[in-house]
């Protein structure tokens, strides 16, 4: 037998390395699954077609077609933004009688029956209880209506066919079609926006949807949009018209958010995030009855909880801070006396004034407590007297009526109530959404984008809008 | 360090001319790597001057030390190309980020990302990977501008320099291992046939384009899914070549295999994407993705 030097097969292998085809390694790849799908063809039983039933059939065609299914998509999330908001209404109210009302009071009786020095007694139940009572009360029944309906329709298989038909509209700016339910998904919550976002595989399409859930309206700022709207753009007009127009301004803005969240996929895709790699996948599973109990517990587990704990963890600092700014005084006059004074002109020149700022960014941990902490900086910087006489840094809210006079004695007019709705849509995520970008995607790049984004656009916005006002006025 | 990138850019233009049979002169040079005849002449002058070229016959070649640098620096390019298109990147993004990674990886690291990739014998250009050791290929193929109406083979390469032809190219989902026949060529454009549809490159576009012959038969009867109409079946051949890295995966994860049976099942109501019946599940394609989906219709 002739022998081979080990070099010969070297060299012999060197050059055979060249001739075989240039394609075998794909086309390799593509047999062995081939042959995968191949054996579990020949060995698994299948039991009846795999085509779907007729009804299922039908029921693509009336959620998909091009004439029923925008409709019918449109229709069920107006359904169930309205219950929630209805809905959540009976809770929150006890909840903020049993919280905020009772609770409160009785600890500050008890504080007193102790003999708790003043400015512990402030710091604790001022500040951290108040601060804390308030975001439960307000955050806590609305995400609990609406996240067990949302997960019933994503169970149910409905979400996926609105990810289908959507998908055109998000490609054309660079997303994924699952954003459509991510978006939505931020209108409860951003920091649940954020996590749900896990469902989009695609690295890029994901950045894109966390960066951009902000411009969802969440549910800490539906009732400031509805707020603001009613009291200052309503008393415009007459009063039949006033609803109309208080909806038609909040639709607005809401649209106006979707608009940014657009525009600002198409900016990221031709700029920053250029060079990520994407993908595209969406399976439309079959429909199946949803199982009501399970979906209750994991949406109440999964997605209320979570959020609501860290919201919490959030808070309680937060009071602290809410307390300090307006009770420690430096110089004869209150810290929050000296921030406004200081934030004013950057406030005016946006259209809004030195309170606003302050209350936006001593409120970070949760945009609900954001009007609140608004009411209380105004009666401490104005000094006036009749409403909020719980104390100094106690957060309160008002009927319409009052609250249209003590913010017209705050400096406030059509501008600024303008402006704010604006700027409530477009200014930082609240510090809960913040860590949870910062936990998605565990890069400081990207959640310091995901933060300064937002304010970025806010501040364009408003100046935009005060300088056009006051040039016309 | 941008003297460094200079040298080492050079070396690989006298590396590539000497696989090309091509003389390298200090105005090929200028060319290739954008700086003026002067500066280009005194970078050949100083590459003689190290020992790394030598002039000869009106143009340069590499020494043997020279070509040994050249080898890593090509090396390096053409290795982190693949790595960027098997990653997902777009084919504009490619050149660039090649151009800037070839001067910084070296020695241990290259032969890592050699081997995470599986030893790769082209770039997705189709240019040949050197070994660690230099062994290339022989150089193959000829200009799709050259080829009369009625032939067909398959693309080996795609130059990838300048842009704007390069772009055209892309555009056309023309990618290294199309196969292709032409239809026609006129002075001023070539028209081909691609995947089951008809396709008209500039002449620009096409002189990027090299093409050789293939081992198998043009193959009439491939068309692409996204042609697919409802209520027709169709069974998939494989995936263009077009289709690589992470996209690539997932259509095979979702069982886009040779053999598969497809149908659409819904069309969205823009048209795009659709969901095909694929094994037992409905799946959603992009039509860009369809598009790359090559199919017989049964």
């Amino acid at each position: 037998m002739k022998t081979i030097e080990p070099e010969q097969i070297v060299e012999t292998a060197e050059r055979l390395r060249w001739q075989v085809p240039h394609n075998a390694r794909d086309r390799w790849v593509e047999l062995v699954y081939g042959e995968a799908a191949r054996i579990a063809g020949r060995n698994v039983m299948q039991n009846g077609e795999s085509r779907r039933l007729p009804w299922e059939r039908k029921l693509d065609w009336i959620l998909t077609s091009r004439w029923t299914g925008i409709p019918v998509m449109i229709g069920l999330f107006a359904l169930v933004l309205w219950i929630t908001i209805i809905g959540a209404n009976v809770p929150s109210g006890l909840l903020a009688s049993l919280l905020v009302d009772k609770g409160y009071l009785g600890l500050k009786e008890l504080a007193a029956a102790a003999h708790f020095p003043v400015w512990l007694s402030g710091l604790l139940f001022d500040g951290m209880y108040l601060t804390t009572a308030w975001v439960v009360s307000v955050m806590l029944p609305p995400m609990a209506i609406f996240f067990p309906l949302f997960t019933i329709l994503e169970d149910f298989g409905y979400l996926p066919r609105v990810a289908f038909n959507l998908d055109n509209l998000f490609r054309k700016s660079g997303a994924h079609g699952k954003q459509a339910l991510t978006q939505v998904m931020g209108f409860g919550c951003n920091a649940a926006g954020v996590v749900a976002t896990r469902i989009i595989d695609s690295p890029r399409e994901r950045l894109i949807a966390i960066i951009t859930n902000n411009f969802s309206l969440c549910n800490g700022r539906w009732p400031t949009q509805i707020l603001i709207a009613t009291v200052f753009l309503g008393s415009l007009v007459p009063p039949v018209l006033a609803g109309v127009t208080a909806a038609g301004a909040v639709l607005a803005v809401a649209l106006l958010g979707m608009g940014l969240t657009f525009l600002t996929a198409w900016l990221l895709t031709g700029t920053v995030l250029k060079g990520e790699a994407s993908t595209f996948s969406l399976e439309l599973p079959p429909y199946r009855p949803p199982r009501i109990l399970r979906t209750l517990y994991t949406s109440l587990i999964d997605r209320t909880l979570i959020v609501l704990w860290r919201a919490i963890v959030f808070a309680l600092p937060a009071g602290v801070a809410i307390w300090l700014v307006s009770n420690v005084t430096v110089g004869g006059v209150t810290i929050a006396h000296h921030l406004i004074d200081g934030l004013n002109p950057v406030g005016v020149l946006l259209g809004l004034n030195g309170v606003i700022l302050l209350a936006y960014i001593i409120a970070i941990p949760a945009n609900e407590i954001v009007v609140p902490t608004i009411l209380m900086l105004t009666v401490l910087s104005t000094g006036m007297t009749g409403v909020g006489e719980q104390g100094t840094g106690v957060m309160f809210e008002t009927d319409d009526g009052s609250l249209l006079k003590l913010l017209a004695t705050g400096g406030w007019t059509t501008l600024t109530a303008v402006c704010l709705m604006l700027f409530s849509l477009c200014h930082n995520p609240c510090s809960t959404t913040i860590y949870t970008i910062w936990k998605e995607t565990k890069s400081v790049k990207w959640t310091t984008l995901a933060t300064l984004l937002p304010i970025g656009f806010g501040v364009l916005l408003c100046g935009a809008v005060a300088a056009v006002w006051r040039a016309v006025q | 360090m941008k003297a460094r990138i200079v040298t080492e850019d050079s070396l690989k233009h006298l590396y590539d001319a000497e696989y090309r049979r091509q003389p390298a002169t200090a105005q090929s040079l200028a060319g290739t790597i954008g700086v003026n005849l002067d500066t280009a002449a005194q970078v050949l002058s100083e590459l003689e001057a190290t020992g790394l070229a030598t002039a000869k016959d009106g143009g340069y070649r590499l020494t043997d030390r020279g070509r040994e640098y050249a080898v890593r620096v090509t090396r390096a390019h053409r290795l982190y190309e693949t790595y960027l298109a098997e990653t997902g990147r777009r084919e504009e993004q490619w050149h660039a980020a090649a151009e800037q990674m070839e001067h910084k990886i070296t020695g241990e690291k290259l032969d890592r990302l050699s081997r995470q990739l599986g030893e790769p014998r082209f770039d997705p250009h189709g240019d040949p990977i050197p070994t660690a050791t230099g062994e290339l290929p022989p150089l193959r193929g000829a200009p799709l501008t050259e080829c009369p109406a009625g032939w067909a083979g398959q693309v080996v390469h795609i130059e990838d320099e300048p842009q704007a032809g390069y772009a055209e190219v892309i555009a056309a989902g023309v990618a290294f291992g199309t196969r292709l026949r032409v239809e026609m060529a006129d002075e001023r454009s070539v028209h081909i046939d691609v995947e089951g549809r008809h396709i008209e490159l500039s002449r620009l576009a096409a002189g990027h384009v090299t093409v050789a012959e293939a081992r198998e038969a043009f193959d009439e009867t491939v068309m692409r899914l996204s042609t697919l109409r409802v209520g027709e079946r169709g069974s998939v051949l494989g995936l263009s070549p077009a289709c690589r890295g992470p996209e690539r995966n997932r259509l095979l994860d979702l069982g886009v295999v040779p053999g598969t049976v497809v149908e659409i099942d819904i069309v969205s109501p823009a048209g795009n994407p659709v969901a095909y019946f694929i094994r037992g599940a409905s799946i959603a394609l992009r039509n860009e993705q369809a598009d790359k989906i090559l199919i017989k219709k049964l």
